[in-house]
């Protein structure tokens, strides 16, 4: 059968596909390399070689002492100059080498971190304390995130992610204010957002309204409608917006483990959450019948549909759960964050977690890898906020878009959309 | 297992697809279903699959009235389907896409268990004959071996009846002729076969019985045994038919189109053409085989000015062609493409407005900025008629016309300017037969008149008849050039194969 191969009369010559990864790879390699001789040279040769910096490992109620944490700025610098070289090297060795996202993770987190010690020199931050910040930052993230992958993985795109935190942010702060409840908040948040995610699915399965206006109209919409609410209503009677605030439940032991302990295993019932859908969410859509006909979904729905599988069914299905989590989301930002609903307090989080998603391989224990990356930058942009830094922190924050832009222009690597993704599928 | 398809009627908007369609199969029977494009056997397997609902008529198996409204309820009736375009996801492997929608699950959860489906494709693979790898990705595999993968989905679904729908379209001769093997494997077992076709020859080869359709309609359905082409022929078209092209010797003259040393990649940078020398001289055809997909398009795109050459040079009596369509078109080559309504007509411009496509811009059509409807309404109007284009109006948009009609307009415009070289790629693909009949002597008529052809076709009967020289592309590289005396449906078979 061999001969029959169409296109492959010439042997072992690399395809496009490889030569185009192996190019990336130089790309990614040089960058690196550029970066890291930037930091080492910043770090042994620029900045003062007495300056440090005290990062703080415990929380001071701890029940677990460790000392402080001092580093030299300089050596930081240089030590992430190094790691950088060191990455480049081993994509110089192997450019084809699929774990790119990993890689450009290190190195992102690398970066901030040096950039983060950098600007805080001869300060005493809380190194518990910003990695707590960035867990919180990078949850909401998460959901985004997965919520993106329920609808993409259909076939959907989602582009309304953004617009549905903020109407589920607003629905749960009125409905928790109602209730004299936040977790009776959370459900109607939620609730909210599952409508919101079958309104999508209606204009753009049942109306076939092109995916990306339909998503962008339900953002625009959102935010007038919040806006709207929050001036003529919430902000006459605060009564509709004050939900309260979910507590957080500490892990027995798990929470005194120094340094991680608080920030993983000392959080609110979101945390938790979070987690049971990352591990359930990636175990299903690889290994069980779910998974499998939702990636046939987003693949080539004519395979599954020629088969008796309803298609248009799971659409619906994956963009009402899509909606779902991404009005947990929303709640999450109200009943976790501030304890009110807030104008555009999406703040682009639903943008984000699409990136995150990209970044992420459409993965969803990916997407938590990305989400912590754009978590850390938000964390060590707000701390040197806090810690009175002059300094104009907007670059640390910059930082995750830069990345998220080189990643999705192909740049730096090969991302695979799934391949139905954004095509209305007709039923016969 | 006998299944009879009883009075079936399908109406779509301004066709009737189906008119009271009748076929019936025995269990270990293998019927072909034969009919040109536009007679209804797809959308008669459509109705069978589940996929559409017929207006009037029923689907019997085993005397017993079956309704089927979705595909699911098909395929439980015990009829599989292997679609003309596959349907397997290019990113699953051999397992996951067999399984999928009957996959092997484990708990309540629905967990996949992979390994027992696994086994139980190995076992089905060697039961029949069909050798494929359980673990490969579906995108890795070639064209015959996605086919097996779709026969392995009719079979792990214990289907009865097979349908295959025009299956040898993306095959060479040699896979066709290991499917015909398999098929006939299957049918031995007990398996009911329908086989969908518009190749006489092969429906002869196959069949035991074939039932021929016409305009939605049953003509009527003979022995294989006790009928021949042309009679075949005759009753798919309705009319005498004839099935080889009248010429006479070529009279072969200066070379027009030379190839050297071409190189093109295609659109995702694989390198498509290789190292290809070619020459078509004035007054001879040249007819390309291949299976598709083996460089035929990049090549015909790089001749015709809209691709870039990667290496070599293309020339045209002499002139190096430019990468720029307009610019090759004036220097007397008309392309038929391969597509025609991607690349040959503009669907929602009038027949008038796609034929002055190529000279709108210049005169007698256009002066300075003005542009003259009244002087193109009378140069269609004339064309409409020298080349029998069978259309309302010349304002009638072109996507409305039959494949066959819309075929005429190209042929029409490309051949209404000076040509020296035609380059023509699949010139009659889906059209009827007296289309082609059409097309065929045009093309004859040029070659008379001394124009250089190159033909790319993937339809080995089209080369062969048309071809003073045949040129064979495999893995984007001519593995050879034979004289039409020469070639003989099993060399350029095996050379389409890529045995030299």
């Amino acid at each position: 059968m061999t001969t029959s191969t169409p296109g492959m009369g010439a042997a072992p010559v690399l395809s496009a596909a490889e030569r185009r990864a192996r190019s990336n790879g130089l790309i990614r390699a040089a960058i690196y390399a550029v970066v890291g001789v930037l930091a080492l040279g910043a770090g042994l040769f620029r900045l003062p070689a007495s300056q440090t910096t005290t990062y703080r490992l415990v929380f001071d109620n701890a029940a677990i002492r460790l000392p402080d944490l001092t580093v030299p700025v300089g050596g930081t610098y240089a030590v992430a100059g190094v790691i950088c070289l060191a990455v480049a090297a081993f994509q110089l060795l192997r450019p084809a080498n699929l774990a790119w996202r990993r890689q450009l993770a290190i190195v992102a987190f690398t970066l901030i971190a040096a950039v983060l010690t950098g600007i805080l020199g001869g300060k005493t931050p809380s190194l518990v304390g910003l990695i707590a910040a960035m867990v919180s930052f990078a949850l909401p993230i998460v959901f985004a995130g997965l919520a993106a992958i329920f609808a993409e993985r259909s076939g959907v795109f989602n582009i309304g992610i953004e617009g549905i935190i903020l109407l589920g942010a607003s629905a749960t702060a009125v409905g928790g204010s109602i209730l004299h409840s936040p977790y009776g908040g959370i459900l109607i948040g939620v609730f909210a957002g599952l409508l919101l995610g079958l309104l999508l699915a209606v204009l753009s399965i049942r109306y076939r309204v092109d995916q990306i206006i339909a998503g962008t109209v339900l953002n625009l919409a959102a935010a007038g409608i919040t806006t709207f609410m929050y001036t003529r209503i919430l902000q006459v009677k605060p009564e509709f917006n004050a939900p309260g605030l979910v507590g957080t439940t500490p892990i027995p032991g798990l929470s005194e483990i120094p340094i991680i302990g608080p920030a993983l295993f000392n959080g609110s019932i979101f945390l938790y959450v979070g987690y049971a859908l990352i591990i359930l969410m990636q175990l299903a859509i690889y290994r069980t019948r779910w998974g499998l006909r939702l990636r046939a979904a987003g693949e080539n729905p004519n395979a599954a549909g020629t088969i008796g599988i309803d298609v248009l069914q799971i659409r619906y299905r994956s963009l009402a759960a899509s909606g779902a989590v991404a009005g947990l989301g929303g709640a999450y930002l109200v009943v976790v964050s501030t304890g009110s609903f807030q104008i555009g307090m999406s703040a682009g989080i639903g943008f984000i977690g699409i990136a995150a998603m990209i970044f992420g391989g459409w993965k969803p224990v990916g997407v938590a890898m990305a989400a912590l990356v754009f978590g850390f930058a938000r964390s060590a942009e707000s701390r040197l906020g806090t810690v009175g830094v002059d300094v104009p922190t907007v670059f640390l924050s910059i930082l995750p878009y830069v990345v998220t832009i080189i990643v999705v222009a192909g740049l730096v690597g090969r991302v695979r959309v799934p391949a139905a993704a954004g095509q209305p599928y007709e039923q016969a | 297992m006998r299944l009879q398809l009883r009075g079936i009627t399908k109406q779509f908007p301004g066709v009737l697809a189906n008119d009271h369609v009748s076929i019936q199969v025995d269990r270990g029977e293998i019927l072909a279903l034969l009919g040109e494009n536009g007679a209804g056997k797809t959308t008669l397997m459509n109705i069978l699959s589940g996929l559409y609902r017929p207006d009037e008529g029923e689907i019997v198996v085993d005397d017993q009235v079956r309704v089927f409204r979705d595909p699911a309820e098909a395929i439980a009736a015990g009829i599989g389907m292997v679609h003309q375009h596959f349907m397997l996801v290019p990113v699953f492997d051999v397992t996951d896409s067999v399984t999928l929608g009957s996959e092997v699950v484990r708990g309540p959860l629905g967990v996949l268990d992979r390994t027992t489906a696994r086994a139980r494709i190995v076992e089905l693979s060697s039961k029949y004959g069909l050798d494929v790898d359980p673990d490969a990705r579906i995108e890795d595999l070639p064209v015959g071996v996605r086919q097996r993968v779709e026969i392995l989905k009719a079979l792990y679904r214990h289907s009865d009846v097979l349908v295959l729908d025009e299956p040898s379209a993306v095959l060479t001769p040699q896979e066709t002729d290991e499917l015909f093997t398999i098929i006939r494997g299957l049918a031995k077992a007990g398996t009911a076969i329908i086989f969908i076709s518009h190749k006489l020859n092969e429906v002869l080869e196959i069949a035991d019985r074939i039932t021929v359709l016409r305009l939605g309609k049953v003509v009527g359905t003979v022995r294989a045994k006790e009928t021949t082409s042309s009679a075949l022929a005759e009753m798919m078209v309705g009319r005498q038919v004839q099935l080889t092209v009248d010429r006479k010797d070529a009279e072969r003259g200066e070379t027009v189109l030379s190839i050297k040393g071409l190189q093109v990649r295609d659109d995702r940078g694989e390198i498509a053409v290789r190292a290809l020398d070619l020459e078509v001289h004035a007054g001879e055809i040249v007819a390309v085989a291949g299976v598709q997909g083996n460089g035929q398009t990049e090549l015909v795109e790089a001749i015709t000015g809209l691709r870039q050459l990667d290496a070599g040079a293309v020339t045209v009596s002499g002139q190096p062609i430019p990468f720029d369509p307009r610019h090759v078109a004036d220097m007397g080559v008309a392309h038929i493409p391969e597509d025609r309504l991607r690349d040959g007509l503009v669907r929602g411009f009038t027949v008038a407005e796609n034929y002055v496509l190529d000279s709108y811009h210049r005169e007698p059509y256009s002066s300075g900025i003005r542009f003259h409807p009244d002087v193109v309404a009378a140069a269609a109007t004339t064309a409409v008629r020298d080349f029998d284009i069978r259309t309302p109006s010349i304002t009638t948009d072109v996507g409305s016309l039959s494949g066959g009609n819309q075929q005429k307009v190209i042929v029409a415009r490309e051949f209404g300017r000076a040509v020296k070289l035609v380059v023509a790629s699949q010139p009659t693909r889906g059209l009827d037969v007296g289309s082609i009949e059409y097309i065929h002597r045009r093309i004859v008529e040029q070659r008379d008149a001394g124009v250089a052809i190159l033909i790319v076709s993937t339809e080995l009967d089209e080369v062969l008849a048309l071809g003073d020289r045949i040129a064979v592309m495999y893995g984007g590289e001519i593995v050879g050039i034979l004289p039409a005396a020469e070639a003989t449906r099993e060399r350029v078979g095996l050379l389409m194969g890529g045995v030299r």
